[in-house]
């Protein structure tokens, strides 16, 4: 033998009965907006993302893809993780386009899987100024990773003479027997193997629920909200889908929808809409299931199945995103969502009550329009960027004592877009895009993104994408799985960034 | 028992064959011809370029052995010249996965003795396609005591070993505890008084091993390489140092920790008869190949060539990798001595595509070596060799492709020299004489179905008494097909077309002696052949 050493070996003999060593095969999937429905954006971890390995250089671009035939533009991602497909192993990386379309591809080799182009149209255009993302079930707790026991290391064994191998070679088996099959789900899926819908909203209104491992429409397509609606990104908990329509659109804009499709065969729809100022996005949902919307006034939690509603709290100045649900280290839920006067506020989930503001202070020419949130052992950080402004930097807030302090900031960055914790990495596109205008063809004529990562806890600076990316992002964001980074730029070309590794 | 060399064994004995066929005898006394498991029948003349175009079915025999899940009987060993109560007989050892065996004439099909293995053991009542449960594995066959004495080790059901007499199918000593029962064990190799197999699948709880049984000392020992199933067709690869060889199925590659999944080890005994460690090679994408489960799932193959010790390998992923016996992958265990380009299975298919059988190495008339590759579905076009044919392999096809080892300025490579028309799912080739036989399996390789529409009524899946996919891959196949390749370009010389009425799974061909046998799923088993 050359490397592996007989002592190595004795070691590992003598710990061939400890059997709790395990390997993560890939997930928890980013398959909602924001990665969960409390719309954190943090990926809590990867086994070759962190703040050591992006310190070093290595992190590139791994393969990029321009996508033929978008007629809008393409929205942030979602995810597949590593699902037995009918045609194999596959993990799939999805955008949605402002019509609706539906365009999915390996997420490690880059190649397409399937699209679903719908032709669908509304009788009169929306001029779409951002696209939601396409939908999955999620859970209202984020899953762990999918992991699986693995066997004690290599040993060997001998048996006595005329013993046979001796016993104790076997450990436990746990999980899911090899050659088991578990219960096929009528017309989904035959053979038995997990799958899970996608959800799409297409020009017409109609939502299309797909069969994440080709794509097919397992059920019916069924009206949804009026044709030529704007959408949010598309939610699903507990088998109900959840659409908020964006003003300035359609025949009921800013109305949240909610389909309850316990009884497939017959869905209902109820609608939602605001007392006062505009759905500012996609609702989020507490851990309990409680759903909050914010409008430029209000926040408000809703009954996810009766939509009845309740305002918690009122902004004066209004608020700017949407809102954005963390357990903190007191065990309490909390809301936070910035507003249009720059503050970051901080509140009870179950009362609204105001637990702590940030941003007054700083005197910051800011609107804190996006915001994700992690954790770096029981020290919570708020992030916040401002997809406003034509540079902005990223700040980041500490929640300390019952307060929010500011912990660091960033240099400013061209248009910056949504942020993302990977592992206590953040990453953050310039989007390059030209502010200013709803219309994505203007914003468009901007420069090309770049995508930075950060330490998150320090913010110090860690690498970024420099001339990778070729245009501006206008309309998608970034999202992540397995960590690699995937985005789509206002020319529909989508890029995917992370550390080499052999495939194909 | 005396020592034996392997290399005799396969030397043809000069015997006089009636009518057309050369006269020549070859013993194939183990899956893949040799314990290097090459595929390769050296020194038989009997089939030819010239004289397989008029091949013929000689005949076919309805056995009684009974299928469980996907599988049924095995190719059969040869042992030429046996002295029975008969007489001197050409004997066809074939088991079935019912814990049988049959010794029928090789001439004519007709049963000479048949026996199942006596156990207490209680089966258990569930299986499923990849753990069917029974005799899993091809027997194999050494000399006896005396001269032109044969026995014959297979491991039953229980997981006991036992020895056979080849003349009469009598029991030469009682079972030999070895592995668990119910396990899923493949085709037994034999090298100096040890025999080895390996297990995949976690099938009866196993975990996944590769195994050796010391006949003399009746000592068993395993080593668990801590990855997936090892479940190359052919079993364990040997050296002629015994050196044990196999792919380590889909599972984590991490030596630092201790596993050594999608990745190929070699084990040695130690003096004290435990088997040891002694190399590991894991592919650089082995973490992409885990992700996607493209085990390595075929049997290395030994084989030496102009002085180097090699070890060529593949998986499903559909890549050849050449490796040195005495150094595995160089001093990072990562980097062969050649790799090729994907050969097939673009599409990353866990299933339909890729490497399913084994490989096989020959050397031409002129001493260079090449590699014989059958695989499911569409070849790679860009490495498909300078010769091919139409219709190429296909999407629920397949083909095989070949390439030689070359050697430049002191480092080896491979080149792609021809690629077969479509064959359906080849899972095994067998080399004679200049001529490669392949094994069609007609399978439906599917593991998993396309979703349905909401607009069109669900066909609904077959029933059977297996599981539901053995029900519905057992529904949806087709017929196996066997087929004549000229090994030198790759040309069909001939094909058995619609004769073979069933498929067969993880089965394979035997061809020696002018005759090439292949059983189905129907318990049927045909024999091809040009002698008379």
């Amino acid at each position: 033998m050359k490397t592996a050493q007989r002592g190595t070996l004795t070691l590992i003999a003598a710990l061939t009965l400890t059997p709790v060593i395990f390997a993560q095969r890939n997930g928890p999937d980013w398959n909602t907006a924001g990665f969960d429905v409390q719309r954190s954006h943090w990926m809590k971890a990867d086994k070759d993302v962190n703040v050591t390995s992006m310190s070093k250089p290595g992190y590139q671009l791994v393969w990029k893809q321009k996508v033929d035939g978008v007629k809008v533009g393409l929205s942030e991602p979602i995810m597949v993780g590593t699902f037995i497909g009918w045609k194999g192993f596959k993990d799939l990386v999805l955008f949605q386009g402002g019509d609706g379309d539906l365009y999915v591809y390996d997420s490690d080799l880059g190649v397409p899987y399937f699209d679903k182009r719908f032709n669908a149209t509304a009788p009169k255009a929306c001029p779409i100024s951002s696209i939601g993302a396409p939908g999955r079930p999620s859970p209202l707790k984020p899953a762990a990773g999918m992991m699986r026991p693995l066997a004690a290391p290599y040993h060997s064994v001998i048996g006595k003479p005329g013993e046979g191998i001796p016993g104790g070679m076997n450990p436990p088996r746990t999980g899911f027997g090899f050659g088991q099959q578990q219960t096929a789900v009528p017309g989904l899926n035959q053979g038995g193997r997990a799958a899970t819908p996608i959800y799409t909203i297409t020009a017409d209104g109609t939502l299309h629920i797909m069969a994440h491992g080709t794509g097919n429409e397992y059920e019916k397509p069924t009206p949804f909200v009026p044709a030529g609606s704007q959408i949010s990104d598309i939610s699903s908990v507990d088998k109900i889908v959840y659409v908020a329509t964006l003003p300035g659109c359609g025949a009921s804009p800013n109305t949240l929808f909610a389909m309850d499709r316990n009884d497939p065969a017959n869905p209902t729809i109820k609608q939602w809409k605001p007392e006062s100022g505009d759905i500012l996005g996609a609702p989020a949902f507490s851990t309990e299931g409680n759903l909050y919307v914010t409008t430029t006034k209000q926040l408000i939690a809703l009954d996810p199945k009766s939509l009845s509603s309740k305002v918690l709290a009122t902004s004066q100045a209004g608020f700017a995103s949407t809102p954005m649900i963390f357990t903190a280290a007191d065990k309490k839920e909390y809301v936070s969502a910035g507003t249009t006067d720059g503050k970051l506020m901080l509140m009870d989930a179950g009362t609204g009550a105001t637990v702590a503001t940030a941003g007054e202070e700083q005197k910051l020419q800011f609107t804190p329009t996006a915001l994700a949130t992690w954790e770096d052992g029981s020290t919570r950080y708020v992030i916040v960027a401002d997809k406003t402004k034509q540079k902005a930097p990223v700040v980041a807030y500490k929640l300390s004592d019952g307060k929010l302090q500011m912990a660091w900031t960033s240099t400013d960055l061209e248009a910056p877009g949504s942020p993302l914790i990977l592992n206590g990495v953040l990453f953050v596109l310039a989007t390059g895009e030209q502010r200013g205008s709803a219309d994505p063809a203007a914003r468009a004529k901007g420069k090309p993104a770049v995508l930075y990562a950060y330490d998150a806890k320090s913010g110090k600076a860690l690498w970024n994408s420099g001339t990778a990316i070729a245009s501006p992002v206008t309309t998608s964001g970034i999202a992540t799985g397995s960590g690699m980074i995937y985005l789509a730029t206002a020319d529909n070309t989508i890029y995917a960034f992370g550390f080499p590794q052999e495939r194909q | 028992m005396r020592r034996f060399c392997w290399k005799k064994l396969l030397l043809p004995a000069a015997l006089l064959l009636s009518g057309g066929a050369a006269a020549w005898a070859v013993n194939i006394l183990t899956e893949g011809v040799d314990a290097g498991r090459t595929g390769w029948v050296q020194g038989d003349k009997s089939l030819t370029v010239q004289n397989v175009k008029n091949m013929k079915l000689l005949w076919k025999v309805q056995l009684d052995s009974k299928p469980r899940e996907m599988h049924n009987l095995f190719p059969p060993l040869l042992v030429e010249n046996v002295e029975t109560p008969a007489g001197k007989k050409n004997i066809a050892v074939v088991a079935g996965v019912l814990d049988e065996l049959y010794g029928l004439d090789a001439n004519t099909g007709n049963t000479i003795w048949h026996m199942t293995y006596k156990t207490d053991y209680q089966p258990p009542k569930t299986s499923a396609t990849l753990c069917p449960g029974g005799q899993t594995a091809v027997p194999v066959i050494v000399p006896g005591e005396k001269s032109g004495d044969w026995a014959v080790w297979a491991i039953g059901w229980d997981g006991y070993l036992r020895k056979m007499n080849v003349a009469d199918g009598k029991e030469l000593q009682a079972p030999e505890k070895f592995i668990p029962a119910n396990g899923k064990p493949y085709a037994l190799n034999y090298l100096n008084g040890v025999i080895y197999t390996s297990t995949a699948q976690g099938c009866g709880g196993l975990t996944n091993s590769t195994f050796a049984y010391d006949t003399k000392t009746r000592i068993a020992t395993a080593f668990i390489p801590s990855g997936g199933g090892l479940w190359g067709r052919r079993g364990v690869g040997l050296s002629p140092d015994g050196e044990s060889y196999m792919g380590t199925g889909d599972g984590v590659w991490d030596v630092e920790n201790g596993h050594l999944g999608n990745g190929i080890i070699g084990v040695k005994l130690d003096k004290s008869g435990e088997l040891q460690l002694n190399d590991f090679f894991g592919p650089k994408n082995a973490e992409y190949m885990f992700k996607r489960d493209l085990d390595v799932n075929v049997t290395p193959v030994s084989v030496d060539w102009k002085g180097h010790k090699l070890l060529i390998g593949t998986s499903k992923e559909c890549r050849l990798w050449l490796l040195d016996r005495d150094n595995f992958g160089g001093d990072d265990h990562r980097t062969p001595l050649a790799q090729t380009p994907l050969l097939c299975n673009l599409n990353a298919n866990f299933a339909e595509e890729g490497v399913w059988g084994a490989i096989s190495t020959y050397l031409d008339a002129k001493g260079d070596l090449y590699v014989v590759v059958p695989f499911f579905g569409p070849a790679n076009p860009k490495y498909i060799g300078a010769t091919h044919y139409a219709p190429a392999p296909k999407m629920g096809g397949g083909g095989v492709t070949t390439l030689k080892v070359t050697e430049t300025g002191g480092k080896l490579g491979f080149t792609p020299v021809w690629t077969s028309e479509d064959i359906d799912h080849p899972d095994e080739a067998v080399i004679v004489n200049g001529v490669i036989f392949v094994n069609g399996t007609g399978e439906d390789a599917r593991q998993q179905w396309d979703d349905n529409y909401w607009d069109k009524t669900p066909e609904g899946l077959p029933k059977g008494p297996w599981s539901q996919q053995s029900n519905t891959r057992i529904h949806y196949s087709r017929h196996a097909v066997l087929v004549a390749l000229d090994a030198a370009t790759g040309k069909m010389l001939w094909s058995s077309g619609n004769q073979i009425a069933s498929w067969n799974h993880f089965a394979g061909i035997t061809a020696a002696n002018g005759r090439v046998y292949i059983p189905s799923y129907d318990g049927m088993m045909y024999c091809f052949g040009v002698a008379k």
